[in-house]
């Protein structure tokens, strides 16, 4: 029975930290239909730099705000100087997302080097805490209660501040937000530096237990990727109940059948594809 | 006009003549390394190049003497790269012998160049065991290892002296742990053993929180990998407490490149096997040590990659020495029967397949002076490549595969 619930809370881990990736890129894409690319190298960014801030100042927080701020300004520039001459054109937005985020990865690889970096955290954080089925590390615990906190509050804002309202009109029918009075592309670049900013602090807090190496970028924007698509890309929700779905099957999957863990971490998205390709919870256009 | 064009192509031929009988003519010898020095792997090939410098720095005199130049190639860890590397340095530079290259795949590729070119090679790192086994060829011969071979003595060595009886291996899915496993497992089983329990994940895990989960029940677990896999692994381990339940010993690359700064204290007392330590304290090695951090600086320290150039290189400059000049044939008979009783690992010589018979160290790794290092505990003299095993009969088996050897130590194969 622990097995089972040790399977179940490392399910809800992963799913957290997919949450936190996804949520931002899920928004992103419904507001301004540009699937970031450069996402995972955002991941990359956001980690290495909070995880060298931490070495320098031994603060967790300052770390994960760091991580997360040059995400966010990485992000910004790329959204004011780069999206903005190509907005519209699909093509061209996907290659240039994709062109970002190897110059990314390439120029940490120049300054980090290839080898893997862990993030030191204190003893407290490690050691295990009782959650009364098992015990579990503490810092694990701290991940999932963050990413249900993210989720309430991005919900609140989505649901009941003009922000929120603005973002949705933007993501229904962009042109009548815009005869309305709405700024979208300010609208934009603020999303998209939010998403830039999950996008980094997830990168120091994903450190926390997986290793930090080249390649990761794409792993995780792979994984973002099957999160919004079986939750409908564009949909908050979808995010949250994708994360749920692919980290408790890939967690099953990996405890008994490591060799098919990648089988089965792809199943769900390719029964998705087929059956309900928007997504369980996106929108048919 | 048509007197002009004769002109041309005449002048031109002429040229490219001359260059050749320069080519030909010229009488120094040239030695090409290669390894990945950018990448993700420059680590390796980092360590490789740092080691070969020092060798030349050693060998100043020698190389004046037999008129040698040394040229860097950097194979960026791809295999494809590594090839085309070769390629120019037949064709274009004119070298006479390679040393690398540093990583298994790029090793067997560079292999496979090697035997179409005759192309003298001096494979450092680079691990699998085809290249001096079932694959082998006349011209290339190696420096370092074979996955399998520190297993031989690592499988001997938790058998008997930890007294484990049953194991349960955790590893990358792929042809190099295969290898580490079938060394382990070829020892372990005959030492008394009782089965060795694996569990192959993709290349690339990073959780792994539900491998943990699911781990079967064993006298202690092996990582049969290294890297960012290896680190990940690590400490989950370590955050899950597995550790109080059952101790983790390391495949040879686990705690031995790179990794132990990142895995820190939790890592003293980890064990694993290598034909190389960085806690070594015999004269030789101190001298090497010493050298390589006062030409790289006092946080650089030299690990096998590093030595395995440094004594690649060596290998190469004694060869051109005996063969008194780049005559290839002489070069690669001088290679073959290459003996370095003054490695900075310890003395080695070539079997009659080009591999390195040399000390196995058992090693512990231990804070000395406030740095983690890989300390000898246990000495296994003269291994090599077959392990305790009688060659032919080693060939004729079958080669290491994901459920290759069986499981059980009870199956009819360890009898």
């Amino acid at each position: 029975m622990s097995t089972f619930y040790f399977l179940t809370l490392n399910g809800l881990t992963m799913a957290a930290l997919l949450f936190i990736m996804a949520s931002g890129l899920t928004l992103a894409f419904g507001l301004m239909r540009v699937v970031n690319l450069a996402h995972g190298a955002f991941y990359l960014l956001g980690g290495y730099f909070g995880v060298q801030v931490i070495h320098g100042t031994d603060s967790l927080t300052l770390g994960l705000l760091a991580g997360g701020g040059i995400a966010l300004v990485g992000g910004l520039l790329m959204e004011r100087f780069l999206l903005q001459r190509v907005r519209g054109l699909d093509l061209s937005e996907a290659l240039l997302t994709i062109a970002v985020g190897l110059i990314i990865a390439d120029a940490l690889l120049v300054v980090y080097g290839g080898q893997p970096v862990t993030l030191p955290l204190t003893r407290q954080l490690r050691a295990p805490v009782d959650l009364g089925v098992m015990m579990y590390p503490f810092f694990r615990v701290l991940i999932m209660v963050f990413a249900v906190l993210l989720g309430v509050a991005l919900w609140l804002v989505m649901t009941y501040t003009r922000i929120g309202a603005a973002i949705r009109a933007g993501v229904d029918d962009r042109e009548t937000a815009m005869a309305q009075g709405i700024n979208v592309p300010l609208l934009f670049g603020g999303v998209f530096a939010v998403a830039s900013f999950l996008a980094g602090i997830s990168g120091v807090i994903g450190t926390s237990y997986m290793a930090l190496n080249q390649g990761l970028d794409v792993r995780v924007l792979m994984l973002s990727l099957v999160v919004i698509i079986i939750g409908g890309m564009g949909s908050l929700k979808g995010a949250a109940v994708g994360a749920l779905i692919t980290g408790m099957v890939s967690s099953f999957a990996t405890g008994y059948l490591p060799q098919f863990a990648l089988f089965f971490l792809f199943l769900p998205m390719t029964l998705i594809l087929v059956f309900r390709p928007q997504g369980l919870f996106g929108r048919a256009t | 006009m048509k007197y002009a064009k004769k002109l041309i192509i005449g002048g031109m031929s002429a040229m490219s003549l001359g260059a050749t009988v320069h080519l030909q003519a010229d009488d120094t010898i040239r030695v090409g390394v290669i390894g990945p020095t950018t990448g993700v792997f420059s680590f390796f090939g980092e360590q490789q190049r740092m080691g070969v410098e020092l060798a030349k720095e050693e060998l100043a005199e020698r190389l004046a003497e037999l008129n040698l130049e040394v040229e860097f190639y950097d194979s960026q860890g791809d295999a494809e790269t590594t090839v085309d590397r070769l390629r120019a340095m037949e064709s274009r530079d004119d070298i006479d012998l390679v040393v690398g290259p540093v990583l298994g795949g790029t090793g067997l590729a560079g292999l496979e160049w090697a035997k179409s070119s005759g192309m003298p090679m001096v494979i450092s790192y680079s691990a699998p065991e085809d290249i001096t086994m079932r694959d082998r060829t006349e011209n290339v011969v190696r420096a370092g290892w074979t996955g399998a071979q520190p297993m031989f003595a690592f499988g001997e060595y938790v058998a008997k002296e930890l007294g484990h009886k049953r194991i349960v291996m955790v590893g990358q899915d792929y042809s190099f742990p295969y290898n580490q496993a079938g060394g382990f497992m070829k020892t372990f089983c005959r030492a008394g053993g009782e089965s060795v329990e694996r569990i192959w994940h993709p290349t690339g895990t990073s959780d792994y929180s539900s491998i943990l989960a699911t781990l079967p029940d064993g006298d202690a677990v092996l990582y049969n990998g290294a890297g960012s896999d290896g680190l990940a692994f690590f400490q989950q381990y370590h955050d899950f407490g597995i550790d109080a339940r059952m101790p983790l010993l390391g495949g040879s690359n686990f705690f031995a490149v790179g990794n132990l700064p990142e895995m820190g204290e939790r890592a003293i007392g980890g064990l694993s096997a290598l034909q190389y330590a960085e806690g070594l304290e015999t004269d030789t090695f101190l001298a090497f040590r010493d050298a390589f951090m006062a030409m790289h600086g006092e946080e650089v320290v030299p690990l096998a990659p590093a030595e395995h150039g440094y004594v690649a290189f060596k290998m190469a400059v004694n060869a051109f020495e005996s063969a008194n000049g780049d005559d290839r044939d002489a070069v690669i008979a001088a290679l073959r029967e290459t003996e370095m009783p003054d490695a900075p690992r310890g003395p080695f010589h070539l079997d009659e397949y080009g591999n390195p018979v040399q000390n196995i160290y058992v090693n512990e790794v231990q804070e000395v002076d406030g740095r983690l290092v890989n300390v000898p505990i246990e000495t296994y003299e003269n291994v090599s490549q077959f392990g305790p095993f009688d060659a032919e009969e080693y060939l004729a088996g079958d080669p290491d595969s994901r459920d290759f050897p069986p499981s059980d130590c009870s199956d009819p194969y360890y009898d």
